[in-house]
């Protein structure tokens, strides 16, 4: 088996611990993302699979086997760089095949083998240019093709869409999603992009400061992120998070925020019991934000309008409840409406209505997902 | 305007190179007296002269042979030993700063150092040599050893600035193609061959010409360690222009000398740059 | 060996090298004659207030002069020679106010002629330079100079306490070109102990009785060979001087032009015959140019026992000698072939006066350039730094005496100097292109007898052509 897993693996450059005792298992087969914002570790996740950079401790394994003292060439994986890291002196066809010829294939089967990777990728009219006369798209599928014609079982993709323009970016994710399910090889792929995540993985690994913060499906880590650093970061506009106070009266239990006060269900209730806080993070996505008759008071800031859909800024009535309050707390929350909504009036005050069963209770002080 | 702002330029162009080039050129037409004060039209006698001068032809012989065993073997060593530097190891600046140290050290500090490293009497080689039983060997005193010595100060005074023009050029190519060609299974060779040697070709062609050039010119270590001997065994073209205006104190000859050689350089550079070129990757 | 020991040959290795280049490795002309027509080549010149030359250097036109004249020397004396120089002048500017004297270091004796000639086309020329003998013939063709003789004759100078051969030596056609200053010879240098290990007692004196003490050191297995050889032409000039025969024709170019060497003689032949085999019977190796004082260190290291140098190496030899207590330096006359009829030649530098100056110049020069020669600075400079005294009665002066007394070897060099016999031959050659005579013609003729094996006779006659080429092609050119 392929799968590739981290124990406790720990990178440190110098002082600097750029990953700190990564546990984690890819499954053969699996299109796994590794997302994060730059310098969480996700590149250096990476590296440490390719060979070109040394754990400093815990331990990594390829197939089964501990691969600290393989030398990448010996670790059957192709990688993919952001910079596509294209031979700038060989033509198309030299790329492809030179990690067939570093492997000592012989020449014809070397070419038909570049010939059916170029033919899979579209590239069977490029094969004597060089690298500086094709488009950046052209030039991607290049380096994909100079990495799938080894047939190796692991793919290693280092944020190979970022240097692509918005169109192409989406046709290449659908190409890549396709090349994946027509390989099924292991791709391990790395991005800051939370959309390539949640459109291209199998399962999402989300990494900060050298921390995994959560691994699951692109559909279980949107909808019960494991803290408030994957609620804010998975999702766009962002999951909408106010401190709120927990107020009990003749068994309801409510989150005050201001003049606001949203009920919370059976299981929520439980939840902040079992945690034992009076205060909680409370969060909501904007899709889960109406305006209507509801329990929480706000003024409309602002309304951004993308065509297709409204998001609507607003400001919850009251000030935020927690006085020093972080900008997690902030009391301003989206709401995403249709385009066929009815817009509210900047400057006008509103009524918003939660949908009670998705709501999410987050540990005020740890960030910690508590609610179910 | 344009021309106003090329004027300064022109005129310290005009006053240090242009003008003593034509007169050069002009004086290369007259036999002199050794003063330079009278002198005689003779045409292009002068050139033909030294065009057919046996001595002339020795002097271009042993230039030749003196550029063909300094150029390949510094630029051979300065890559190599660039390519050395250039890995990611600890302690790899302290090498840095040794490889390019020669750039700070002048012909004349280090035609004294290899004279005292070359000395049959006290000379560490010649130690070393004695210390097997061996003869010592008169590396500046023979002429088949003495061209050889001054190759190898030379090699070793260009060491430096080779060096450090061949780690710029390492510099420029990305790592990620180094790290791509380990993924691709290439091998250190491979990765030297493949990737290294093509992307700094263009900076290998400038040390190739540069360096020919200047073993073309050289005179410093000749006028220290050999003074052109033994028996004209290292008496390389200017060292022997030199000898011909300022010993034999005949300007119009050596001009002339000066101006063959200059046309020589030239054409040698046209050349190397036209059948190298086609092998150079620019990017 | 250990490493001080190391650094002081390396350090030897330089003052040598700058001993042998500041004193041009040469020796040169001799005694010369009187006025044109009147004077046998080889004798000293007198004064002659009548002569039209007087007018040319009116040596009193300095006690008119309002303020110290100001005057350039140009000269090529390093380390200690460069400091006892400057000692000089400051004592020669701080005892006078008519002159004032300021020193410029030009390099060795090339490039400071060089310079010279370059100025001659337009430049800043000094009012006195210092060039060595070589460059007699080329200061008299420059025509760019105030015959020194002018300025004898204008202050009535007497040469009676000279020693003649210094003064002779610049006197060509009767008159004296340039006044003698820094003078050497050469010398023979040896390892006494090593020598008499091989069972020899006494310094050889002559060519042969080196060749059996080269044979004996080689026989006993003391050294690789008995004696080193330097690739320089001046060893041949100085044993025709020896000989008391010139080197070239024209009375040594001294009463004509030379057109020829004067090589094929029994004398050339013998020369060339001796150099050779001594190197092809394994007696004698050659060490190079001897620019890096590669003869010396091969003494000091055990490598040979005997080499001839100039004598103003001896303090850097005898400074260097310190370090190896198995040499012991002995030195003694130039070895001879056969009697000596002539002596060794006047080497070392002479003082020019610049042509392009005004008569205040002119008679500052000639007053400083006297007083250099008086007996007191005379004895200072030896003293310093070994040239030869040129003064008889400086070497009764204690500076001398004193340094004599301590170590005898200071007046070996003298002591040959002034028991040379004058005549053409001792006088030295005066050739146009001296040096590339010597490094064209003769250094090559050497390299190919010991390197090549060349016949000695094939390397005379070879020499012989190029030199004659040489100094042809000179003449022609001069026009």
């Amino acid at each position: 088996m392929p799968g590739v897993s981290f124990v406790e693996a720990t990178k440190k450059f110098d002082d600097v611990v750029a990953l700190d005792r990564l546990t984690l298992d890819v499954d053969d087969g699996e299109f796994l993302v590794l997302v994060g914002p730059s310098g969480c570790g996700k590149s250096t996740a990476l590296r440490l699979i390719a060979g070109l950079e040394e754990i400093t401790s815990g331990t990594l394994t390829i197939g089964g086997d501990d691969v600290t003292e393989v030398e990448p060439q010996d670790r059957d994986l192709a990688m993919v760089f952001q910079s596509y890291a294209l031979y700038p002196h060989k033509s198309v066809r030299q790329n492809i095949e030179f990690p067939l010829k570093s492997r000592k294939v012989p020449a014809d089967e070397r070419s038909a083998r570049a010939d059916q990777a170029a033919a899979l990728l579209g590239l069977s009219e490029l094969m004597d240019r060089r690298p500086a006369q094709l488009s950046g798209g052209q030039r991607q599928r290049v380096a994909l093709a100079r990495a799938i014609v080894r047939e190796p079982q692991v793919f290693l993709m280092d944020e190979p869409l970022s240097n692509l323009d918005a169109k192409t970016r989406v046709q290449t994710r659908a190409e890549l999603s396709d090349l994946h399910a027509t390989l099924g090889a292991t791709i391990i792929y790395v991005t800051h992009d939370q959309v390539e995540a949640m459109t291209m993985g199998t399962r999402i690994a989300v990494l900060n400061d050298g921390r995994l913060q959560q691994v699951g499906t692109p559909d279980e880590v949107y909808d019960r992120p494991a803290n408030l650093f994957v609620a804010g970061f998975i999702g766009s506009p962002p999951m909408n998070t106010v401190h709120a106070a927990v107020e009990r009266d003749d068994g309801s239990v409510t989150a005050r925020v201001g003049r606001s006060s949203v009920p919370l269900d059976g299981a929520l209730a439980a939840s902040v019991a079992a945690a034992s806080v009076d205060h909680v993070v409370l969060g909501v996505r904007p899709e889960h934000l109406t305006i209507g008759q509801g329990p929480m008071v706000a003024t409309v800031r602002n309304v951004e309008s993308l065509g297709h859909e409204r998001h609507v800024v607003c400001e919850l009535a009251g000030g935020p409840h927690d006085p020093d309050s972080s900008p997690v707390a902030a009391p301003l929350l989206i709401v995403r409406q249709s385009a066929d909504d009815a817009s509210p009036s900047v400057g006008s005050t509103v009524e918003l209505v939660p949908r009670l069963d998705q709501l999410h209770l987050f540990h005020p002080d740890t960030g910690e997902r508590i609610s179910p | 305007m344009a021309l106003m702002l090329l004027l300064p330029s022109l005129v310290v162009f005009g006053l240090f190179v242009y003008y003593p080039f034509g007169r050069t050129i002009w004086l290369g037409l007259f036999r002199t007296s050794p003063f330079g004060n009278r002198t005689t039209y003779v045409g292009f006698e002068q050139y033909a002269d030294v065009l057919a001068s046996s001595d002339f032809h020795h002097s271009l012989w042993v230039t030749l042979v003196f550029t063909v065993m300094t150029v390949p073997v510094g630029l051979a060593l300065g890559l190599g030993l660039a390519v050395l530097a250039h890995q990611r190891l600890s302690g790899v600046g302290i090498y840095r700063t040794i490889f390019s140290s020669t750039v700070a050290t002048s012909v004349a500090v280090a035609s004294l150092m290899f004279i005292a490293l070359l000395s049959p009497s006290v000379g560490l080689i010649n130690q070393i040599i004695k210390g097997f039983d061996g003869d010592p060997i008169y590396f500046l005193q023979r002429p088949g050893w003495a061209l050889i010595a001054v190759a190898a100060v030379t090699v070793w005074q260009n060491l430096g600035v080779t060096f450090i023009v061949i780690s710029a050029g390492l510099q420029s190519v990305p790592d990620d193609l180094y790290e791509s060609a380990r993924l691709d299974g290439a091998s250190a060779w491979m990765r030297f061959v493949d990737i290294t040697l093509p992307l700094v070709s263009p900076t290998l062609l400038f040390g190739f010409v540069v360096l020919t050039i200047t073993s073309f010119q050289t005179f410093g270590q000749i006028d220290l360690l050999t003074g052109g001997g033994p028996l004209d065994a290292t008496n390389l073209i200017v060292f022997s222009i030199y000898t011909e205006a300022f010993r034999n104190f005949n300007p119009g000859v050596a001009a002339a000398q000066a101006v063959v050689l200059f046309l020589i350089v030239l054409a040698l550079t046209v050349v190397q740059l036209k059948l190298v070129e086609r092998r150079v990757f620019y990017g | 060996m250990p490493r001080s020991i190391l650094i002081r040959l390396l350090a030897l290795v330089a003052t040598s090298a700058l001993v042998a280049s500041a004193c041009g490795g040469d020796d040169g002309p001799d005694e010369s004659g009187d006025p044109a027509g009147t004077a046998e080549v080889g004798d000293v010149p007198e004064a002659d207030p009548e002569s039209d030359l007087a007018a040319g250097c009116p040596v009193d036109v300095l006690d008119d002069a309002d303020a110290p004249v100001p005057i350039t020397m140009w000269h090529s004396m390093t380390v200690e020679l460069n400091d006892a120089l400057v000692a000089l002048v400051n004592r020669y500017n701080s005892e006078q106010d008519q002159v004032d004297v300021e020193l410029q270091f030009q390099g060795g004796y090339t490039e400071s002629l060089d310079k010279y000639l370059t100025a001659l086309r337009g430049g800043t020329r000094p009012t006195i330079v210092q060039l060595e003998e070589t460059a007699l013939q080329i200061g008299i063709d420059s025509e760019s100079f105030v015959p020194m003789q002018a300025c004898v004759d204008a202050s009535g100078y007497s040469f009676d306490d000279h020693i003649d051969r210094t003064v002779a030596a610049y006197t060509v056609d009767g008159r004296l070109h340039a006044m003698p200053f820094n003078t050497s010879n050469p010398i023979l240098y040896a390892n006494m102990n090593m020598l008499r290990a091989a069972g020899v007692e006494e310094l050889p004196t002559t060519v042969a009785e080196v060749r059996e003490a080269a044979q004996a050191v080689v026989d006993s297995g003391l050294a690789p060979a008995g004696v080193t050889f330097t690739t320089s032409g001046w060893i041949l000039e100085q044993w025709y001087g020896l000989a008391g025969e010139p080197f070239v024709d024209g009375d040594n170019g001294r009463g004509e032009r030379a057109t020829e060497v004067l090589l094929d003689t029994d004398l050339g032949h013998e020369i060339f015959e001796w150099l050779g085999t001594m190197v092809s019977d394994g007696l004698a190796t050659n060490v190079g140019n001897g620019e890096n004082a590669e003869h010396l260190i091969a003494l000091a290291t055990g490598q040979a026992a005997m080499t001839l140098h100039t004598s103003a190496a001896l303090r850097s030899v005898k400074i260097a000698a310190v370090d190896f207590p198995d040499v012991e330096v002995a030195v003694g006359p130039m070895p001879s072939f056969g009697d000596i009829e002539g002596g060794t030649l006047v080497g070392g530098a002479a003082l020019w006066i610049d042509g392009d100056t005004s008569d205040e110049e002119r008679a500052a020069s000639w007053d400083f350039i006297a007083w250099l020669n008086e007996p007191e600075q005379q004895a200072e400079w030896h003293a310093a730094t070994g040239y030869i005294p040129i003064r008889r009665s400086a070497i009764v002066l204690p500076e001398v005496a004193d340094l004599w007394a301590a170590e005898p070897e200071f007046r070996v060099a003298y002591d040959q100097l002034v028991a040379g016999e004058e005549n053409i031959g001792s006088a030295g050659p005066v050739i146009g292109n001296h040096a590339q005579v010597r490094l064209d013609a003769i250094v090559p003729a050497f390299e190919r007898m010991w390197i090549q094996g060349q016949a000695p006779d094939e390397a005379l006659a070879e020499a012989k052509a190029d030199a004659d080429q040489i100094i042809a092609d000179y003449t022609d050119r001069l026009g």
